[in-house]
């Protein structure tokens, strides 16, 4: 039998203060321009959703897209959705020590994500929905540091001590338990009929278990297991598993369309491609800040605008510890057809900070500007908050 | 964030002096740890396969109680699994389980093994 409780996942995104309108349509985001694109359907459009679908299972996926198409005429607004294909199902045989280094086709296969996304792209007397679709993955996805292989080595031996002191913990009473199941196990075996004795034998199962969660749930509960177990989690509570080596994502997405949301008007307004490769060292520096540097190459292209397509062009670097991040990075904006303007000024400098300030959520600090400096928007200052929760679910066979 | 627990009991069909062996795998990339318990002594086991009891035991209604206890470290996924497979008795069986945790959180599985002749 399978079981599962309802969960959901969301980042959300707050943002506290803005001192501009950060882009226009059709510019790259203003946080992050060049980090390894989250969702490639969004970047396109330059939005930034409050909330991002995340389907962890096909079965969310369907009623993820049975909740959207009860009107399949219009787009619908501000939708978002990422999800993963690897990981749409379980994977068994899969342990952390498989995953510790990938070849290339497993390094795509797993890292690969799918996104789609909807924006308002007009304006309120002539308004125009646009509808995206990107996918990214790692062709290089570098491998597990020793440090983090570390980690999760005294990670392991730590979770099997937990087990084991709660094993000690139920000993008393469950020994009387297994007598009881025993007794009524070899009872069932005395049976001559086989239909009886196989039912005989469930409902024992049944009893014990019934007795058994009773039990479990008291020792779980009780203020010795949760103060023993306590203090070994803390010493994991921040762990960071680290991928070191070569990194190299490639992302694309495609957007359409659709003057008044009218699904029939639909027409290709944008598409791009980016590619993205990264060195972080895992060696160099085993305690402090790393520094990882980053090439970004990107095109787009915007037959539906009449806006120049355009080649950037740009790098960054990424200082960080366990509970922060500092980046600054510069962009190279090459314009292909008429440009209006001085086309030397097509550049953008920013600068981000991010601070863990709990274990689910992330202040982030951005300022600089934008390619070009004489358009509205174009000054960067923005101070957000980012926040993560999502409840449980479980399946039991 | 609480952990999810998940409790069950499944019968294995041992043949009488015939060693018994038992694997654990934690799937999904995540990390875990298992303890097993018979006749109160316990020992650590993990993906490759362990002999439970002595040599020459017969262990005919006997229970090894099995813990895993498995945290999310795959930004990947939330999803956990753990798959017990016995081999030695009349045949070799799989037991799999799944549970789907909270960013971080933790799984952990409960499962007793009975061995019944």
């Amino acid at each position: 039998m399978h079981m599962r409780i309802h969960r959901t996942g969301a980042v959300l995104l707050l943002v506290l203060c803005s001192a501009t309108e950060l882009h226009a349509q059709g510019d790259p985001p203003a946080l992050s321009s060049l980090r390894p694109v989250g969702s490639p359907a969004l970047v396109l459009f330059g939005v930034a959703p409050s909330d991002i679908e995340r389907p962890t299972s096909p079965a969310d996926f369907g009623v993820l897209l049975l909740s959207r198409a009860r009107e399949l005429t219009t787009v619908p607004q501000d939708f978002a959705a990422e999800m993963a294909p690897y990981w749409l199902r379980p994977r068994r045989t899969l342990t952390w020590q498989d995953d510790v280094s990938r070849t290339v086709l497993e390094s795509a296969l797993r890292t690969l994500a799918v996104s789609v996304g909807t924006a308002a792209l007009g304006t309120e007397d002539a308004p125009v929905s646009g509808l995206a679709g990107g996918l990214r993955f790692q062709l290089l996805s570098g491998t597990l540091s020793r440090e983090s292989q570390d980690t999760l080595r005294a990670l392991e031996s730590a979770l099997a001590a937990e087990g084991a002191l709660l094993q000690r913990m139920m000993a008393p009473r469950q020994a009387a338990l297994d007598s009881l199941l025993l007794a009524r196990l070899q009872e069932a075996g005395a049976l001559t009929d086989s239909t009886q004795r196989q039912a005989a034998r469930v409902a024992a199962l049944a009893l014990h278990e019934s007795a058994r969660r009773e039990l479990l749930d008291d020792v779980l509960e009780s203020d010795a297991f949760q103060d023993s177990t306590a203090a070994g989690r803390r010493r994991f509570d921040n762990i960071v598993l680290e991928r070191v080596g070569p990194k190299l994502e490639v992302s694309a997405a495609a957007g359409w369309a659709f003057p008044g949301a009218v699904w029939e008007q639909g027409r290709l307004n944008r598409w791009g491609i980016w590619a993205g490769f990264s060195w972080e060292s895992g060696v160099a520096m085993t305690r402090g800040p790393r520094f990882t540097p980053l090439v970004l190459v990107r095109w787009i292209a915007q037959p539906g605008d009449g806006e120049p397509d355009y080649l950037d062009i740009g790098g960054r670097l990424i200082m960080s510890d366990d509970r922060y991040g500092v980046s600054a990075e510069f962009v190279l904006r090459d314009p292909r057809g008429d440009v209006a303007g001085d086309d030397d000024s097509l550049y953008r400098v920013t600068g981000m900070i991010e601070y863990q300030l709990r274990s689910d959520s992330w202040a982030m600090l951005t300022f600089g500007r934008d390619h070009d400096s004489t358009r509205e928007g174009s000054l960067i200052a923005q101070l957000g908050l980012r926040v993560q929760f999502a409840d449980d679910r479980y399946r039991k066979p | 964030m609480a952990d999810i627990t998940i409790s069950d009991t499944k019968l294995y069909i041992v043949i009488p002096v015939e060693p018994v062996e038992i694997r654990v795998e934690i799937g999904d990339a995540q990390v875990g740890g298992t303890s097993i318990m018979l006749d109160g002594v316990q020992r650590q086991v993990g993906d490759e396969w362990e002999r439970i009891g002595g040599p020459g035991e017969d262990l005919s209604f006997k229970v090894v109680h099995c813990v895993t206890t498995v945290r999310d470290v795959n930004a990947a996924t939330n999803h956990t699994s753990v798959t017990y497979t016995l081999r030695g008795g009349l045949q070799q069986e799989s037991f799999p389980y799944d549970a789907v945790v909270s960013e971080g959180g933790v799984a952990r599985y409960v499962i007793d093994f009975v061995f019944v002749a």
